[in-house]
C-alpha cells in the first residue's frame, strides 16, 4: 500500500505531554500499513484558532484534536465516526452527536467545574461541606474571616476566568432549562432575562465578598493550582481534570459539587472526544482507522485517567476495569456523575452537541464577561451586551 | 548584472508584497470565512461597520497608547544608555552586548520571562513583599491600566537593546575633531552633547523612532502572552482585535478590511514622522 504522511494536530499540556503524544500516536499507526505520522503541535491552547489559519492557508492536517467543531462541520470540513464504531466502543454514542453525526467520539467526561478543598483548613476551622449555595457562601466568608483567600481562582486567562460564571449558568440556568441555548438561538430567552442576571449576580457577589483574591485577573491558571497547593486558599474550582494533579498536595483534598440554591445536586459534565478526522485528509480510510485505533487503546484511556482525571466512557476502559490508579476523589466524584438522583447538564460555553452551539467567537465574548464583572463592570449591561454579541455572531 | 538583480528584487517585491496586499485589499470587500472557499462581494460593508465598531476604537487606542509609551521610552532609554555606554574598553563592550541581549530574545521568550515577574505570585510582588513593600504590590497584568502600561515597560526593556545600539552608532560618528575643537573651546560634557553630538545624531534618531514606531504600531506577540487582551479585552491592540475577527469569529474579509486600515495608519504615521524628523538631520 502506498505511503502517505498523516499529520496529526495536537496540542501539549503538562498533563498531555509530547511523550504521551509521541508513543500514543506511534501506536495507532503501528497496525496501519503505509501511515508515517507527522505530529504537528498548536503554538497555545487555542487549537481551533490555529486549525482555522492552517485551513486558511490550505493546511488542514488530517487529524485535529480536541477542536471546537462546530464550524469546521459547517463547512464540511470533516468527517463523521461510523454509528456502528460508536455503539460497539461507546458507553453514551450519542452524546457528542450533531445533526445526527458524531465528529468526536464520545470518549470521556469532565466536570467543569467542581470544588476542590484544603481538608484540613476545613477541619481546623470546623466547617462541613456546603450542600447548599447559602452554605457555601457562609463557609467562603469564614474561611475569609480566618485570613485565607477563600477561593484560589485563575482570572488571567480568559478560559479559566469564566469557570465560575460557567458553572453558574450551568448550574442555575440549563439546571432548570436543558434546552436553555437552542431556545436562545430561536430567540426566546435572553442572558438579560432575570435567571440569567440573577447567576451573573452570584458571580459579581463572590468578587464583592472578597470570596476570591481581589487580584485574581492577574493570577493565571499555574498560580492559581499553587496557591492552592500552597495552602494559601482553602477552596479551588476547577475542572475535574485537576483530579489527575490533586495527589501533588501534602494536604488531603476534598470535593464537592459547585451547590445550588435548593441542595439539588446538578452537575456540568462536558462529554467530549479528541480527535477528529479532515475531510480533505489524503487518505480518509486510513485516517479514520488511526482515529478509531487512537481512541480505543487502552493505554490512551489509561493515561487520560490518571493524568487528565478523564471519566473515560470507552467500554471496558473505565478506571477499574484498566486496574488505573487514582485518588479516592476521582472515584467519588465520578459517582456524582452516574448518580441518578442527580441532573447532570452539559457546562456553558464548553461543550459543542446539539444542545450547545455557540456562534462562532461568542465564547470569547462569554469569557470577557467574567472578567469584566470581576472588574466592576454592571451585571445587567454586560448580561446586554452578551445578547448583543451573541446576535451579531449568529 | 544591476538591472538583473533590480529585476530580481522587484519580483520578488511583488510577488511576496504587492500581490499579497492587492489579495488582502479585495477580500476586505467580501465576507470571506477562512473556513469556506467561496465569498461573497459586500461593497463597503465592512469600513462602514469598522468606523461604528467600538471594540476596534478601543484597540486602536490601545495601540496609540503603547506606542507612544514605547517609542518614548525605548528611545530616551537607548539614548541615555547609548551615553554611558560610550567607551572604548573591553568593560563598555561587554555591558553593550548585555543591552543588547534582549533584542535577540523573540518577543514570546521576553514575555513568557515577564508573565513570571509581574503575575500576582511573581517574582516583582515577592521581593516587594520581602523588603517590607507588600503595599506596593499590584496586579500588574490584572488591572487594564496597569497591564497596559506593563505591557509597555516589557516592549520598552526589549527595544531598548536596539534603539541603544543605533544610538551608539551614532555617537560614534561624531567627528572626534568637532569634539576636541569643542573641549579646547571650554565647552563642558553637556553642551558637546546637546549642541554637537546630538544635532548630528539626528539619522539614528529618525531611524530608531521609526523602527520602535512601526514595531508597537503591528504588536500583537507580548500582548498575546502577557494578557491574551485581557482582562475583558481591554488590552486589546489593533492586531490582536483583528486576528480574534478573522481566526475565532470566522471574519476574513472584516479582518482584511481592518488590516488594510491599519496599513494606511502605519504607512501615514511613519511618513510624516520620517519626513519632519529628515528636516532636522544635519548633514556635515
Amino acid at each position: 500500500m502506498e505511503e502517505f504522511d498523516l499529520e496529526v494536530l495536537v496540542f501539549e499540556t503538562p498533563a498531555l505531554t509530547p511523550e504521551f503524544w509521541d508513543a500514543t500516536l506511534a501506536a495507532a499507526a503501528a497496525p496501519i500499513d503505509g501511515v508515517n505520522v507527522v505530529k504537528l503541535v498548536t503554538p497555545d491552547l487555542d487549537r481551533t484558532a490555529y486549525a482555522k489559519q492552517l485551513q486558511a492557508a490550505g493546511q488542514l492536517p488530517d487529524i485535529l484534536a480536541a477542536l471546537n467543531v462546530n464550524d469546521f462541520v459547517e463547512a464540511d470540513l470533516l468527517v463523521p465516526y461510523r454509528d456502528d464504531y460508536l455503539n460497539e466502543h461507546y458507553l453514551f454514542p450519542d452524546a457528542t452527536k450533531i445533526d445526527g453525526n458524531a465528529w468526536q467520539t464520545p470518549t470521556g467526561g469532565q466536570i467543569i467545574t467542581m470544588v476542590f478543598y484544603n481538608e484540613t483548613v476545613f477541619a481546623d476551622l470546623s466547617l462541613d461541606v456546603p450542600t447548599t449555595y447559602a452554605e457555601f457562601v457562609g463557609v467562603a466568608q469564614a474561611v475569609r474571616d480566618a485570613g485565607f483567600v477563600p477561593i484560589s481562582y485563575a482570572g488571567a486567562e480568559p478560559w479559566s476566568a469564566s469557570l465560575t460564571l460557567s458553572t453558574l449558568m450551568a448550574v442555575d440556568v440549563l439546571g432548570q432549562d436543558p434546552d436553555w441555548v437552542i431556545r436562545r438561538t430561536a430567540g426566546e430567552v435572553s442572558f438579560s432575562d432575570d435567571n440569567v442576571v440573577a447567576a451573573a449576580n452570584k458571580w459579581k457577589h463572590f468578587v464583592d465578598e472578597g470570596l476570591v483574591d481581589a487580584g485574581a485577573l492577574g493570577v493565571n491558571y499555574d498560580g492559581a493550582t499553587n496557591a492552592f497547593l500552597d495552602g494559601e486558599a482553602a477552596m479551588y474550582m476547577m475542572g475535574s481534570w485537576w483530579l489527575g494533579a490533586a495527589g501533588q498536595a501534602d494536604f488531603p483534598v476534598g470535593v464537592f459539587p459547585f451547590p445550588t440554591d435548593s441542595g439539588d445536586v446538578v452537575i456540568p459534565l462536558h462529554v467530549g472526544g479528541n480527535l477528529s478526522v479532515s475531510a480533505l485528509a489524503e487518505d480518509i480510510e486510513r485516517a479514520m482507522q488511526f482515529a478509531e485505533n487512537w481512541h480505543t487503546d487502552p493505554e490512551v484511556s489509561r493515561f487520560l485517567i490518571e493524568s487528565d482525571g478523564l471519566f473515560v466512557y470507552v467500554k471496558g476502559q473505565g478506571a477499574p476495569d484498566l486496574g488505573a490508579e487514582v485518588l479516592p476523589i476521582y472515584n467519588e466524584a465520578f459517582a456524582w456523575t452516574t448518580d441518578p438522583s442527580n441532573t447532570v447538564v452539559p457546562p456553558f460555553a464548553w461543550t459543542v452537541n446539539d444542545r450547545m452551539l455557540m456562534p462562532p467567537g461568542f465564547n470569547d465574548e462569554f469569557y470577557a464577561a467574567a472578567q469584566n464583572i470581576f472588574l466592576g463592570d454592571d451585571v445587567v449591561d454586560e448580561m446586554a451586551r452578551l445578547d448583543e454579541a451573541f446576535d451579531i455572531a449568529n | 548584472m544591476l538591472d538583473v538583480a533590480a529585476s530580481g528584487g522587484l519580483l520578488l517585491f511583488t510577488t511576496f508584497v504587492l500581490i499579497p496586499l492587492a489579495m488582502s485589499f479585495y477580500v476586505g470587500f467580501t465576507d470571506q470565512n477562512p473556513l469556506l472557499k467561496d465569498a461573497n462581494f459586500v461593497g463597503l460593508d465592512n469600513y462602514r461597520e469598522l468606523i461604528g465598531d467600538e471594540s476596534l476604537h478601543r484597540a486602536l487606542k490601545n495601540t496609540a497608547k503603547l506606542t507612544i509609551a514605547a517609542t518614548i521610552g525605548a528611545n530616551l532609554g537607548g539614548l541615555v544608555l547609548a551615553v554611558v555606554l560610550d567607551g572604548t574598553s573591553r568593560y563598555y563592550r561587554v555591558l553593550r552586548t548585555m543591552v543588547f541581549v534582549p533584542q535577540v530574545l523573540s518577543a514570546v521568550v521576553v514575555s513568557f520571562i515577564f508573565v513570571t515577574i509581574l503575575s500576582n505570585r511573581g517574582i516583582l510582588n515577592s521581593v516587594l513583599g520581602s523588603i517590607g513593600l507588600e503595599s506596593l504590590a499590584e496586579p500588574w497584568l490584572g488591572k487594564p491600566d496597569l497591564a497596559l502600561w506593563s505591557i509597555a515597560t516589557v516592549v520598552t526593556w526589549q527595544m531598548i537593546g536596539f534603539t541603544t545600539v543605533v544610538y551608539l552608532a551614532a555617537l560614534q560618528s561624531v567627528p572626534d575633531d568637532l569634539l576636541e575643537a569643542a573641549r579646547i573651546d571650554g565647552a563642558g560634557a553637556w553642551k558637546r552633547f546637546s549642541k554637537i553630538s546630538f544635532p548630528l545624531m539626528g539619522q539614528g534618531l529618525t531611524i530608531a523612532v521609526t523602527i520602535v514606531l512601526i514595531t508597537t504600531l503591528r504588536l500583537y506577540d507580548h500582548v498575546a502572552v502577557l494578557t491574551s487582551g485581557g482582562p475583558g479585552f481591554r488590552t486589546e491592540t489593533a492586531v490582536f482585535y483583528l486576528l480574534r475577527m478573522g481566526f475565532t469569529n470566522n471574519r476574513i474579509g472584516y479582518a482584511s478590511s481592518i488590516a488594510f486600515v491599519l496599513l494606511l495608519i502605519i504607512g501615514s504615521v511613519s511618513a510624516i514622522l520620517v519626513s519632519l524628523m529628515r528636516r532636522r538631520e544635519v548633514q556635515l
